[in-house]
């Protein structure tokens, strides 16, 4: 079982974006990179951030790296959260109200693209539901 | 689209909080970077280690507030009809009230803001418009393109005219709901 934001992850993560309907019909016209960056969190299990992300061109996702790029949007937030977002727990519109996770970028086109985003979190959700991913602590 | 780097930290919020006040009460050009510094209990150098210049923490601030509305078209993003355009106007209010001094400078300072980040500012605003003008269009069929944006203009103006009243009489639940009732007659029965 891949562990959270590992390689192994990001392998799985690609393989299912690439095999999803809605993502292929709702990224269609998104270009961009997107970059995750997971704050750690020692006490629940995080002991370092780490920093993901991966290239969507066309409805597929071409590329997943390690580290940090230069990236259309920057999703920024400690580990816990983004484990409550990407499990379905919390919804990544409540915590962007609430200031815990940030996202840096061009806002116009982010908004323009809610369908396409809206498709790839439901992957990552279905990861968790289905106990693919395993989560540190 | 232009490609960006991550913000972050706890200091960092201080300086964005501190800001906005100074920002709301003095004007853009009539609070320093000590003064900011100051109200947010850090050394004037420290506030450079997080923002480059002033400019730069105005810019911030006008970051901040987008996440926020982005947020809200995102809440909505998988409603339908009517129940969709009263979330987005309730969401809308809602902000108004939590982040009352972060609009008023938003509505205030933006033409201190770098002539670049004017115009990206201005295209989150025009998309946003456009997200209101989405979800009205099924709703108001009768009504052109331009007469449904100007509606919308409208009414994210009334709900934003909260701003610049510190306490509007009336408790916070109350005034919400008023303010949502009118901007919902304002977008649907106008």
């Amino acid at each position: 079982m891949p562990t959270y934001a590992s390689k192994e992850w990001l392998d799985e993560v690609q393989s299912r974006l690439n095999r999803d309907p809605g993502v292929e019909s709702g990224a269609k016209g998104l270009t961009a990179d997107l970059q995750y960056v997971i704050e750690a969190e020692p006490d629940q299990g995080f002991p370092t951030t780490r920093e993901v992300g991966w290239r969507m061109d066309g409805g597929k996702c071409v590329e997943t790296w390690e580290g940090m790029r230069a990236a259309d949007f920057v999703m920024v937030a400690p580990y816990s959260v983004f484990k409550r977002v990407n499990t379905g727990e919390a919804s990544a519109a409540d915590v962007m109200m609430k200031g815990e996770l940030q996202i840096q970028g061009e806002l116009s086109e982010l908004m323009a693209n809610m369908g396409a985003l809206g498709a790839m979190q439901a992957v990552l959700e279905a990861m968790a539901v289905e106990g693919v991913t395993e989560w540190p602590g | 689209m232009a490609r960006v780097a991550p913000p972050r930290g706890e200091r960092r919020e201080r300086i964005l909080a501190s800001a906005t006040s100074l920002f709301e009460e003095n004007g853009f050009h009539g609070a320093g970077i000590d003064d900011i510094a100051a109200a947010a209990g850090v050394t004037g150098p420290a506030i450079y280690r997080h923002f480059k210049n002033k400019d730069a923490v105005l810019v911030a601030l006008f970051d901040r507030l987008a996440e926020r509305l982005a947020a809200i078209v995102a809440t909505v993003a998988p409603l339908d009809g009517r129940s969709g355009l009263e979330t987005l106007v309730r969401l809308h209010v809602r902000l108004a009230f939590e982040d009352r001094a972060l609009i008023v400078v938003y509505i205030s300072e933006e033409r201190n803001l770098p002539e670049s980040e004017r115009r990206r500012v201005r295209r989150f605003q025009r998309a946003y418009v456009e997200a209101w003008a989405d979800r009205l269009r099924p709703l108001r069929p009768d009504l052109s393109d331009d007469e449904r944006r100007t509606a919308v203009h409208a009414a994210i103006g009334l709900l934003n005219s909260t701003g610049y009243r510190r306490q509007v009489g009336l408790p916070r639940g109350q005034a919400e709901d008023l303010l949502a009732r009118m901007a919902l007659v304002a977008l649907l029965d106008a």
